[in-house]
């Protein structure tokens, strides 16, 4: 079953970069040429406001997959 | 697909007729301060361009746009024009650029046909605001509107010669309402405009955008602002995304004093800093003279933060000299004046480099990526040929590469070539000059060319990195020939 956290971060990529995750969570930058530190960022961004969380600063420059924003978003959600 | 080319002229005249004059447009030298270091396509005008490809039928029913910029676009760039992904109701064009994605705009479709717009007069302001997050932050609730309407018949005679003229009017002038709200209301000149969802609106208004900020990123600057457009029957709710360029502050002597005790340890000695007026450059510059040295510092278009830089550090310490490095006569000239008045020269700092845009390893972008490495060689060429025979024996020369000759980040191949090529004129000039040579890696560092949105994060002062340099300078310790980003980050610790 698909977290609710999980669709929030899966809808919020699909709208920032333009298509939907190609390979969920293992999916990275080397996959979708459009995710770049520009749209990183708004994504992360979208992520903070769909969930009311803050995300620590050090995830708006690492951008390793989808799984580690997802997991990023877990924690922040359960720490507030 | 279909390809065009936007020039200075088309900015031109999207600005006069959208009322977007904000400076990153159209005027070069606020420009050439920021991290795109020339003047950029207004965000607005890409899309019209877009938007030409995509059926009148179905523009004609847009229920509402959806903008994403992922990369500037540049006067001269070629514009491909691509068919975005498709989903029900939706059509989507991409404007690819250098190889790269620039823009992303979806159309919804669907909607009663759009209404005529009003007969009004362009009505705007003719200066951007200067507004900065801590600014907006003091007065989270405050409307930023103001009356405005576009001059709708110039936007499209501009559509119409790009080949956009089937663009309705209506979306016309959200696209320029768009525009406008970031890039003179809300932030205003500090604006980059990341993003836009224009949707139509059923309640008619008289020509004004109300706009007021929203949420907000503060480690990226990235604001959101709501703004609604009443435009008689063609009026929009616009919601939109900027990033919000902080200011960045020229060194001073109380920072520098900070990481370097002053001294008079180079009293007497002169020195040539290449690329002085901004970022590590005027760090070096104002070091150096905290040590008593005599700078003759060299800058090509910042004369404002040139001057800036003298009075903060002293006129006797300080000499500006406008030249442009990669101009071969002008350097040649520019370096005469300097070794007549001074004698030989000590030491020379060679910081001076183009700004970099990301660029991807592909066909598309190998000529931007080939004139980047030219211009970026004959920064280093141009005054190292000159100058090499005026530095006094056992003098140095301090070349400046950056950490991510060791790290390559992905999109700046072009940059990592440039910079590799500077590290082996380094050690070139180690070999064959009696000269100590340092090859400066600098980690990542804020400054006018890094000022994007995550720069911040984790970026290291000038003026440390500035420090460890003129401590070298100092210190004369044998074999230390790299600088590294752990020396330099370690010295910004200190």
């Amino acid at each position: 079953m698909v977290s609710a956290i999980t669709s929030v971060v899966s809808e919020a990529f699909t709208r920032v970069v333009g298509e939907p995750p190609a390979r969920g969570a293992k999916t990275t930058p080397a996959d979708v040429g459009s995710w770049n530190s520009l749209a990183h960022v708004q994504l992360v961004f979208e992520i903070e406001q769909a969930l009311g969380i803050r995300l620590p600063d050090d995830i708006l420059v690492t951008r390793t997959t989808v799984g580690a924003l997802i997991e990023a978003a877990e924690a922040a959600v359960s720490a507030s | 697909m279909t390809a065009s080319r936007l020039g200075d002229g088309h900015i031109r005249r999207f600005a006069a007729a959208s009322g977007d004059v904000n400076p990153l447009h159209v005027d070069p030298e606020f420009a050439c301060r920021t991290m795109y270091g020339r003047c950029v396509v207004h965000g607005a005008l890409v899309a019209i361009v877009a938007l030409g490809a995509v059926e009148e039928a179905m523009l004609s029913q847009a229920k509402s746009l959806d903008l994403r910029f992922a990369q500037p676009v540049f006067p001269g760039d070629d514009l491909t024009l691509r068919s975005g992904p498709r989903r029900p109701g939706q059509v989507a064009v991409e404007a690819w650029s250098r190889g790269q994605l620039s823009a992303r705009i979806t159309v919804e479709v669907g909607g009663s046909v759009l209404p005529s717009v009003p007969p009004w007069p362009l009505a705007c302001r003719s200066e951007p605001r200067r507004l900065t997050l801590a600014g907006l932050e003091a007065a989270p609730n405050a409307d930023y509107g103001d009356v405005y309407a576009p001059d709708v018949a110039g936007l499209r005679e501009l559509a119409a010669q790009l080949g956009a003229g089937g663009v309705p009017d209506a979306l016309l002038a959200w696209l320029a309402a768009a525009s406008y709200t970031v890039g003179m209301l809300v932030p205003g000149a500090n604006a980059v405009f990341a993003a836009a969802r224009i949707e139509r609106s059923d309640v008619p208004g008289t020509a004004r955008l109300e706009a007021v900020p929203g949420a907000r990123q503060p480690a990226t600057g990235l604001l959101e602002v709501r703004a609604r457009f009443g435009y008689g029957a063609a009026s929009a709710d616009l919601r939109l995304r900027a990033f919000v360029r902080p200011g960045i502050p020229g060194p001073t002597r109380d920072v520098l004093l900070g990481h370097l005790p002053p001294s008079a340890a180079l009293s007497g000695r002169h020195a040539l800093v290449v690329g002085a007026s901004r970022g590590l450059g005027a760090s070096v510059a104002g070091a150096l003279a905290t040590q008593g040295a005599t700078v003759w510092a060299g800058y090509a278009r910042s004369g404002g933060p040139a001057e800036e830089l003298r009075q903060e550090f002293g006129a006797e310490r300080i000499r500006p000299v406008r030249f442009d490095a990669a101009d071969a006569e002008d350097t040649w000239a520019a370096i005469a004046r300097i070794t007549r008045a001074a004698g030989s020269l000590d030491g020379v700092a060679l910081c001076a480099a183009p700004p970099p845009q990301a660029l991807p390893l592909h066909r598309d972008a190998v000529p931007t990526a080939l004139a980047y490495l030219a211009e970026s060689m004959a920064m280093t060429l141009y005054p190292l040929g000159e100058v090499l025979p005026h530095i006094a024996p056992g003098g140095w020369l301090a070349l400046v590469s950056s950490s991510a000759v060791a790290d390559p980040p992905a999109s700046w191949p072009h940059y990592v070539a440039a910079k590799g090529a500077v590290e082996a004129l380094a050690g070139y000039c180690r070999r064959h000059f009696a000269l100590r040579v340092a090859t400066i890696r600098p980690p990542l560092m804020r400054t006018d060319m890094t000022n994007g949105p995550t720069s911040a994060i984790g970026a290291v002062a000038p003026e440390a990195v500035a420090a460890a340099i003129v401590r070298w300078v100092l210190d004369n310790r044998p074999g230390e020939e790299i600088l590294t980003p752990d020396q330099l980050t370690a010295e910004a610790l200190r």
